[in-house]
């Protein structure tokens, strides 16, 4: 049932301070084998897995160090990508990205997709520069498994 | 995981069980704690801002987690855990690929930020229970437990329950755990000072310009630890402890009836044959004396016996105690590329005496040595920091002790002030530590300056009571024979003595003083009769006057059988 979501219909942007590997783990990411069959540039899959990623940090990181990273990434992705200027942070157990399904109807799946690969990379380029890119890697990759699986094991 | 295995009795008395120790891959702590940490242990690592609790748990995760075994590090509110895997990872220890497959880092602020101790808990259950680690840490402890009284009045948990069922539940799961929190030393009355299995308290004293850090075991459940407080060192490689009693000084070598030649012509005579092997020497004299030329003497020797020798410095940069060496046709350059010889150079000014005591047991281990020089006991003292100056009798006592204790035969050399018979050394409370003195010091003779010693204390064993003057040439220092025909040398001011004048001559030492005199009074001889009225054995007399010859007092005929007193140079 895995299918591999690599396609990309145009180059995408990249926002200003992402590096090269933040965007290679952002992409890496996005192109893992999917549990689901799900198009290419599918916002929905991006989307979950950003989520993911996002969780993976925020358990190592604590809520508020993430929060200021999330953040700051996120405006400087909007340089690039400015539908994330709409996107709303959401607080406690509630997804961390909120608001994503509303984006997509108003800018299309394959905009929303960009954006947020763009927000990834933008984050984790950031905390590269603080921690370095190999330990981005690790915290996200090993952490994003638990955390799909944390998540999918909730009610 | 690494383990080093302690053995233990069991209450009983009838059986034996085994507590493995947890080796924590932090340089002298293991030697602290009898044998490493007991596995499974509920630790407590207490101590203010800064002292280094998170480098020291962050080194022992980082030598012990695996994959199979993880370590789980619980972060809570005081350093964000951003800024300390930015920070930790300059360390030598912290390894990249350990993180995530075998070092989980994890955030606790959500559920300490509910002041509702049973949710902590439940976390950190949770969390262990499903990656089964070796090992927890939990930094900070303290912004969850130290609350004032009534912060935590939402919580459906006390902090003694909360404490007890976390250490419980740790230790059922197998777990060695380290909480960390800072503590003032009047707070040991918490509740966690009781039920932890070991605390330590790590603590940094800023003197004048230096800051010294300092760990004790206070508590270790289940071992003997070393007692005391024990200097460490955060570097660039992390935490490195100088545990206050080295292991060597429980296992005193045998001594030895062995002299050891100091390469310093006329002074092992006045030592009734050199150096006892295995005692420490103390050589003081004023500046300009010519204590760091009797040191390398004694050092070339050990060289030149094929000994390997440890020289520490403080005074002076190594490429000049080596350069002054060479001009004097000591090669230490080569010993050191040979690995027979050591320079040991110390950081200045924030010492201590074990991290000092540390490096040269280490340096006498790794080359064999069987001499140490330490040059000057007087700049080691300065280069310690304040906090250590003054202890620094006790201290160099424990340094001697432990080096001695090797079977290493030590020279020190110290600076002496005042004027005789008030003459003081500069260290000179630790003069008791020493089996022998050696003094130095200058005299006016017939207006004019030359050095003089004497041998004050030989333990154990005789010795010239002499006064010898001695000279430094080209080659080194030369002592001469006793200065027999002056009185109150000891002023500093000394009077020709009434009576036959004696034949003490410059330079030489008091057999060749005597072969020298012999032959004055016969003008020309053999050698065999020169021998016989000098009452000296073949290489003796060959010996001596090898140095009769090159100092120009004799000469020999060209079959060398007859010999001739050509001058007397440095008659007095």
């Amino acid at each position: 049932m895995a299918s591999v979501v690599s396609l990309r219909m145009e180059p995408r942007q990249s926002a200003p301070g992402t590096v090269a590997e933040g965007l290679a783990l952002a992409r890496r990411l996005m192109t893992r084998p999917a549990e689901t069959e799900e198009a290419p540039g599918n916002a929905a899959f991006e989307a979950r897995i950003s989520e993911h990623a996002c969780r993976a940090l925020k358990r190592s990181l604590g809520a508020t160090g993430f929060h200021a990273l999330l953040t700051r990434a996120l405006a400087e992705a909007q340089l690039a990508h400015p539908l994330l200027a709409e996107v709303r942070i959401g607080q406690q157990s509630a997804p961390i990205l909120g608001n994503l399904q509303a984006l997509i109807d108003t800018h299309g799946a394959l905009a929303v997709a960009a954006a947020l690969e763009g927000a990834m990379a933008s984050l984790f380029s950031l905390l590269g520069r603080l921690i370095g890119d190999d330990m981005v890697a690790r915290l996200v990759e090993r952490d994003a498994n638990d955390a799909t699986r944390d998540s999918e094991e909730a009610p | 995981m690494t383990n080093t295995t302690h053995r233990g009795r069991a209450k009983m008395g009838t059986t034996t069980t085994n507590i493995e120790g947890l080796a924590t891959g932090v340089p002298g702590f293991d030697a602290i704690l009898g044998g490493g940490l007991p596995m499974y242990s509920f630790n407590l690592i207490a101590g203010s801002p800064g002292s280094g609790k998170t480098t020291l748990a962050q080194q022992i995760v980082f030598a012990n987690a695996t994959a199979e075994r993880p370590a789980l590090y619980f972060t809570v509110l005081g350093e964000p855990t951003l800024k300390m895997l930015r920070y930790q990872r300059e360390f030598g220890f912290f390894d990249p690929a350990l993180v995530g497959p075998a070092i989980q880092y994890l955030n606790l602020s959500e559920e300490a930020l509910t002041n509702d101790l049973s949710l902590v808990l439940e976390r950190i259950v949770t969390e262990v229970e499903r990656a089964k680690p070796g090992i927890v840490v939990v930094d900070s402890f303290r912004t969850f437990i130290g609350q004032p009284a009534g912060a935590n009045d939402t919580s459906s948990m006390t902090i003694e329950h909360f404490i007890q069922r976390l250490a419980l539940h740790l230790t059922t799961w197998e777990v060695t755990s380290f909480l960390i929190g800072e503590y003032a030393e009047q707070e040991q009355r918490n509740p966690i000072f009781t039920v932890a299995d070991g605390v330590f308290w790590l603590s940094q004293v800023t003197d004048r310009n230096s800051v010294v850090r300092k760990l004790q075991a206070m508590k270790v459940r289940g071992r003997a630890t070393m007692p005391g407080l024990h200097t460490f060192r955060i570097t660039n490689d992390g935490v490195e402890v100088f545990p206050r009693i080295p292991e060597q000084q429980l296992e005193r070598r045998a001594t030895s009836s062995r002299r050891l030649a100091t390469g310093v012509p006329g002074l092992d005579e006045a030592m009734g044959g050199g150096i006892p092997a295995g005692d420490a020497v103390m050589l003081a004299g004023p500046a300009g004396s010519g204590k760091t030329t009797f040191a390398t003497q004694f050092a070339a020797e050990g060289l030149r016996q094929k000994e390997a020798v440890i020289i520490v410095v403080f005074e002076e940069y190594p490429e000049e105690y080596i350069a002054r060496a060479k001009s004097r046709n000591q090669d230490m350059a080569a010993s050191i590329e040979a690995g027979k010889l050591r320079l040991i150079y110390l950081r200045p000014l924030d010492l201590s005496v074990d991290e000092t005591l540390a490096e040269i047991l280490e340096a006498v281990k790794d080359l064999g040595a069987t001499r140490v020089i330490i040059d000057s006991l007087s700049g080691f003292e300065v280069a310690l920091a304040p906090a250590f100056r003054e202890d620094f009798r006790e201290s160099l006592y424990r340094l001697v002790g432990a080096l001695t204790a090797t079977g290493v035969t030590i020279f020190m050399t110290t600076e002496i002030v005042g004027e005789y018979p008030h003459v003081r050394f500069t260290t000179e409370k630790v003069s008791f530590i020493t089996d022998d003195i050696i003094v130095q010091r200058f005299v006016e003779f017939d207006g004019a300056l030359r050095t003089v010693l004497a041998i004050h204390k030989m333990r154990g064993s005789e010795h010239s009571r002499d006064f010898r003057d001695y000279e430094i040439g080209a080659n080194g220092a030369v002592v001469g024979g006793p200065i027999r025909n002056y009185r109150g040398i000891m002023t500093g001011n000394p009077e020709p003595q009434t009576g036959p004048p004696s034949s003490t001559h410059k330079g030489l030492t008091l057999q060749e003083t005597s072969v020298f005199d012999v032959l004055v009074r016969l003008g020309e001889s053999s050698r065999e009769r020169l021998r016989e009225r000098a009452g000296l054995t073949p290489a003796q007399l060959g010996q001596a006057l090898a140095r009769l010859e090159m100092l120009g007092y004799v000469t020999a005929d060209g079959d060398g059988q007859g010999i001739r007193a050509i001058a007397q140079p440095g008659a007095s």
